[in-house]
């Protein structure tokens, strides 16, 4: 029996150094940080957040390095009191480390955000949220992915074109007046980094990318958010708003070539009746 | 290398388990496509992947096992074929490495003196074309379908480093990647080093770049990443209905033998009849190879929409419990979850496209 408990002992203290030794070699690249954190934030206090507080999901290993997905979830319910205004996802090692920042009112209900980026090289993907008090919150995750940002993209260049800036937003279940809904944003937009190297023209396919996205429901701002070539192709966002009423929940992208797309849906409570009052336009 | 349903009470349990979690529609085929394996074939042993097998008169294949690269394995994966024509030796595909190509060599020479005359890369994958190095430096032409070195030159920036990691830098030694040149193979058949073969891009709907080629006398089909026996595919660069459909192409199922990309070899009824019931074993019959990998194809479709419809974020489609019936094919593991991402990923797409 003592042998027993030695051998677990043994095993758990392995188990437990293991941990620490991963964790130390997950701290990434400080001195890349240093400059990120100095850009965005100055020498504001930033707090590492913990518990459900603020959370950043992300596979460890990637199955695509262009297409990661990340989910960015707040314990705070957005109220006028306290609300998450700002948040950035930022992935270190990226050429351009900040892919998005995103801008919440307490109509997002919940400052939720899922999105799928690109991932250059094995890399701290951080998240940090700017609460209405000005105060800093920060979590992060070490993803082991690389090549993303210079992957071509999966769809045929001439298919893309056709379909650019066509976007859908649909809204999950039943729609309950003051209440946090999910909603999901899709777009099909080739969101060309500019890193990719294309082998059929040895040219490097220009950067074509959605910069900004702002949604309204019912004509009060949801959420915004300014995005950059680390999201990846055909831009895809789930994200949280609050009805009050019936009401049309809108959307617009702009393009970095200034292209403007929109898209709407109409929504009744109860029973979600969305209907589409606005087909995708681009202009 | 294991094969699914050793017992038919595993079978039985697993068709349970499905059903549980799965719609009914597409089942009976299922059933009938994991009934159908009868016996399951045996795959090569490591010594038996260092002799040529012989097919037909003067078609030979050195068989390799369906799983990843692995230091078991050492890289011995896929199955590499060849010709003995008149004038010489076309080889087709070339291994994971340039110790896997000298053993293919070495293999040719104790079958022929004959000059290796050409080599055919069937598909874009590291497990076939890391050996060209080898035939290039012998002065070999290396010929592919014009999208191999695209894609090679697009994703292969990590392969290399990826096998030297799991294979060692010993097994490893002298490998480089050499793209194969894009050739434009005429249609209908055509001679090549004395031998009468005819090669089809595709068909549409495979794997690009893939290469289905036939031996014209002997009716042996080579069919590339087209055919896998046993072994999940990676489906990424195509939709699994669109796979399934293209395996419906009658050059396989007209074939007296198909030697796939990985596993055992398939035989029509004409060449399973010649082999002794112990030799049969080793091989399975075209028709249940095809079906098998159709009703593998058909489910994942199926699963992935389901997946779909429930909304499910992306990064929980590759964290589904392991319930499905193909869990003791090689590669299940990751290859299985890659082809629910990349389908969930398609099935959104053709969502946004819809009205």
């Amino acid at each position: 029996m003592s042998q027993q408990f030695n051998r677990l002992v043994v095993r758990a203290t392995l188990a437990l150094s293991g941990l620490i030794l991963a964790a130390s070699a997950h701290a990434g690249d400080p001195e890349m940080w240093s400059r990120i954190r100095a850009s965005l934030f100055q020498d504001r206090p930033i707090v590492e957040a913990s518990g459900d507080f603020l959370r950043l999901d992300a596979p460890t290993r990637a199955e695509d390095a262009a297409v990661v997905p990340i989910s960015i979830h707040t314990g705070i319910p957005q109220s006028a009191g306290q609300y998450v205004q700002n948040t950035w996802l930022i992935i270190d090692q990226n050429p351009s480390p900040i892919a998005a920042k995103f801008v919440f009112t307490p109509s997002s209900g919940q400052a939720d955000i899922e999105t799928r980026v690109r991932v250059n090289e094995y890399t701290l993907i951080r998240a940090v949220a700017e609460l209405n008090d000005g105060s800093l919150h920060m979590v992060s995750k070490f993803v082991k992915a690389s090549g993303g940002c210079s992957a071509p993209a999966g769809k045929d260049p001439a298919e893309a074109l056709a379909s650019l800036g066509k976007m859908k937003v649909r809204v999950e279940g039943d729609v309950i007046p003051g209440k946090p809904s999910l909603a999901q944003l899709m777009i099909s937009h080739p969101n060309d980094s500019g890193l990719a190297f294309d082998q059929m023209s040895r040219n490097y396919t220009p950067a074509h990318y959605v910069r900004e996205i702002s949604v309204t429901y019912a004509g009060k701002k949801v959420m915004t958010a300014e995005v950059d070539i680390s999201i990846s192709e055909n831009p895809n966002f789930r994200f949280y708003f609050v009805p009050e009423g019936a009401g049309v929940l809108a959307v617009e992208a702009i393009d970095s070539s200034d292209l403007k797309f929109n898209t709407a849906v109409k929504l009744d409570t109860g029973k979600n009746v969305a209907a589409s009052v606005k087909p995708a336009a681009g202009s | 290398m294991q094969f699914p349903f050793t017992s038919s009470s595993l079978l039985l349990r697993h068709v349970i388990q499905f059903r549980s979690t799965h719609f009914i529609t597409g089942r009976l085929a299922l059933l009938a496509a994991l009934l159908s394996l009868g016996s399951n074939p045996v795959h090569a042993t490591n010594n038996d992947k260092l002799h040529a097998q012989k097919i037909a008169r003067g078609v030979y294949v050195l068989p390799g096992d369906g799983a990843a690269p692995n230091a078991n394995n050492l890289g011995r994966v896929g199955n590499l074929g060849f010709l003995v024509g008149k004038t010489g030796v076309v080889i087709i595909d070339t291994g994971s490495s340039a110790a896997r190509a000298q053993e293919l060599i070495h293999a040719i020479k104790t079958v022929t003196n004959k000059p290796l005359q050409y080599v055919l890369i069937s598909h874009p994958a590291q497990e076939v074309l890391f050996g060209d190095g080898v035939f290039k430096d012998l002065g070999v032409p290396i010929w592919s379908q014009v999208h191999t070195p695209r894609l090679m030159a697009q994703r292969c920036d990590h392969c290399l480093e990826t096998l030297i990691q799991v294979l060692g830098e010993d097994r490893m030694k002298g490998t480089r990647l050499v793209l194969p040149t894009a050739y434009a193979f005429p249609s209908g058949s055509f001679n090549l080093a004395g031998r009468k073969i005819s090669v089809v891009e595709g068909p549409q709907g495979t794997v690009p770049g893939n290469l289905v080629i036939r031996d014209e006398a002997t009716g042996v089909v080579f069919s590339g990443a087209l055919l896998s026996v046993h072994r999940v595919p990676a489906v990424q660069d195509t939709s699994p209905l669109a796979w399934e459909q293209a395996l419906t192409f009658d050059g396989l199922a007209k074939a007296y033998a198909v030697v796939p990309a990985y596993g055992p070899i398939a035989l029509s009824s004409r060449a399973m009849q010649l082999k002794t019931p112990q030799d049969r074993q080793s091989f399975i019959s075209i028709q249940d190879a095809i079906s098998q990998l159709q009703g593998y194809l058909r489910d994942l479709d199926h699963q992935a929409r389901g997946l779909y419809e429930r909304r499910l974020p992306l990064e929980e489609v590759t964290q589904q419990p392991s319930v499905f019936p193909y869990m003791d094919w090689d590669d299940y593991s990751p290859n299985h979850g890659h082809n629910l991402f990349y389908r969930y990923l398609q099935l959104e797409s053709e969502d946004l496209m819809s009205k």
